[in-house]
C-alpha cells in the first residue's frame, strides 16, 4: 500500500522546505568556492592577510559575497514557509520560485556563467 | 591562511559553546574577533550576524512547529523585532567602538544571568513548558520589549534570546518551552533584517565572514549533538564564568 499523497498546505510546505534547502546549499557552495579560489591564488599562502584591505572587486570576494547574500535571504524563505502553512496560498509558492529564478540569474551574472 | 583557519576554529568553538548553552554563537564570537583578532567591532558584528543566519538556516530544515514554536506569535512579534534590528544596525554606525564594547559587556552579563535563571527553571521537556492552552496577553509591552531585543541584536550581532524569552514568558504568559522555540525561530529573521545595513556599509568582509560563519554553523551542529548526549550542568557553570570573564574584558576595552 502506498502512503497517501500530500496535498494543499502540506505540498507547499514541503516544496518551500526543499527550496530553502536548495538555496542554503547554493549559498554555502558559492561561499566555499570563493574561499577556495582565494586560497588557491588570490591570497598568497603564508602571507598575513589584512581583512580590512580586502578588495571586493576580485571574483572570489564577489562569489563569497553572493553566497552571504543568498544566505541572508533564507530567513525570508522561512517566513514564507510559515505563512504558506497557515494560508495555503499558492501565490506564495510562485513568489518563491520567481525569487529563486531571479537569484540564479544574479548568481550567473556574477560568476560569468 | 593561518588567519582564515583561526577564524574558522574560533567560529566553531563559539558555535559549539553557544549551542551547549542554548544560545547563538554571537555572545562568544564578537569578543573573540575583537579581542583576539583585533578586528573592528562593527566587522565582528557583521560576521556574527551572518553566523547567526547560517545557524538558523541549518535548523530551518526541520519544521518550526515540530520544535514547539508558536509561529503566528513569532511572526507578529517579528514585525517589531525586525524594525528594531534595522534601527540597531543603523544606530551602530554612530556609536563609538568603545561605547559598543561597554554595551556588549552589559549584554554579556545579562545573558549570563539569563542562562543561570533558565537553568534553575529546568532544561527538561515537561508538558507544562509546551502546553498550548494559553492566550498571549499584554501585547503592547511584549512588542515593545521585542523591538528592544531586535535593536540589541542589530547593534551587537547577538540573537537577543535573553530578552525575547523572558518577555514572552513573564510578560505575555507564553510557556517557557514555547517561548524558547519561538525565539529560536525568530532569531535568523531578525539577523537577516539588520545584516543588510552592515552589508550596505561594507562591514561584512567576505574573507572574515565566510570562514567564521562556516565555523559557527559547524559548531552549532556539534554543540546541539553534544548537548543531547551529555549533562551540561557543570559545564554550564564554567561557561557562565567564561562569559563573565569576557564581559570584564569587553568592559576593560571600553574604558
Amino acid at each position: 500500500m502506498s502512503a497517501p499523497r500530500p496535498h494543499g498546505a502540506a505540498v507547499i510546505d514541503r516544496d518551500m522546505r526543499r527550496a530553502s534547502r536548495a538555496l542554503s546549499l547554493l549559498a554555502f557552495a558559492l561561499m566555499l568556492l570563493g574561499l577556495a579560489l582565494s586560497l588557491g591564488g588570490h591570497v598568497r599562502v603564508g602571507t598575513p592577510i589584512d581583512p580590512t584591505l580586502l578588495d571586493l572587486r576580485s571574483r572570489p570576494s564577489r562569489l563569497m559575497l553572493w553566497g552571504i547574500l543568498l544566505l541572508c535571504l533564507l530567513p525570508g524563505v522561512r517566513v514564507l514557509i510559515a505563512l504558506s502553512h497557515y494560508t495555503a496560498a499558492r501565490r506564495v509558492g510562485l513568489v518563491v520560485v520567481a525569487l529563486l529564478v531571479l537569484l540564479e540569474l544574479l548568481a550567473s551574472a556574477v560568476t560569468g556563467g | 591562511m593561518g588567519l582564515l583557519l583561526g577564524l574558522f576554529v574560533s567560529g566553531t568553538a563559539a558555535g559549539t559553546l553557544g549551542a551547549l548553552l542554548g544560545l547563538g554563537g554571537g555572545i562568544f564570537l564578537v569578543p573573540v574577533l575583537t579581542l583576539v583578532f583585533g578586528l573592528p567591532v562593527r566587522v565582528a558584528v557583521g560576521a556574527s550576524l551572518v553566523g547567526v543566519i547560517a545557524t538558523s538556516a541549518g535548523v530551518a530544515v526541520a519544521s518550526s512547529e515540530e520544535s514547539g514554536a508558536d509561529v503566528p506569535l513569532g511572526l507578529r512579534l517579528e514585525i517589531a523585532t525586525a524594525a528594531g534590528a534595522v534601527l540597531g544596525g543603523l544606530v551602530g554606525a554612530f556609536i563609538p567602538p568603545r561605547a559598543l564594547s561597554i554595551v556588549f559587556a552589559l549584554v554579556v552579563f545579562g545573558t549570563a544571568a539569563y542562562t543561570l535563571v533558565k537553568a534553575r527553571q529546568g532544561d527538561g521537556h515537561d508538558e507544562a513548558m509546551y502546553r498550548r492552552d494559553y492566550v498571549p496577553r499584554r501585547w503592547g509591552l511584549g512588542v515593545t520589549v521585542s523591538s528592544l531585543a531586535g535593536a540589541v541584536s542589530g547593534l551587537l550581532g547577538v540573537g537577543g534570546g535573553f530578552i525575547k524569552v523572558p518577555a514572552m514568558y513573564a510578560v505575555m504568559g507564553v510557556p517557557l518551552g514555547i517561548a524558547t522555540a519561538t525565539s529560536n525561530f525568530m532569531v535568523g529573521i531578525t539577523a537577516a533584517a539588520s545584516v543588510f545595513v552592515y552589508l550596505g556599509r561594507g562591514d561584512v568582509r567576505p574573507l572574515v565572514t565566510v570562514p567564521t560563519a562556516m565555523g559557527v554553523f559547524l559548531g552549532a551542529l556539534l554543540g546541539s549533538a553534544l548537548q543531547a548526549r551529555m549533562k551540561v550542568g557543570a559545564l554550564r557553570v564554567v561557561l557562565v564564568a567564561l562569559m563573565l570573564a569576557i564581559g570584564v574584558q569587553m568592559l576593560w576595552k571600553g574604558f
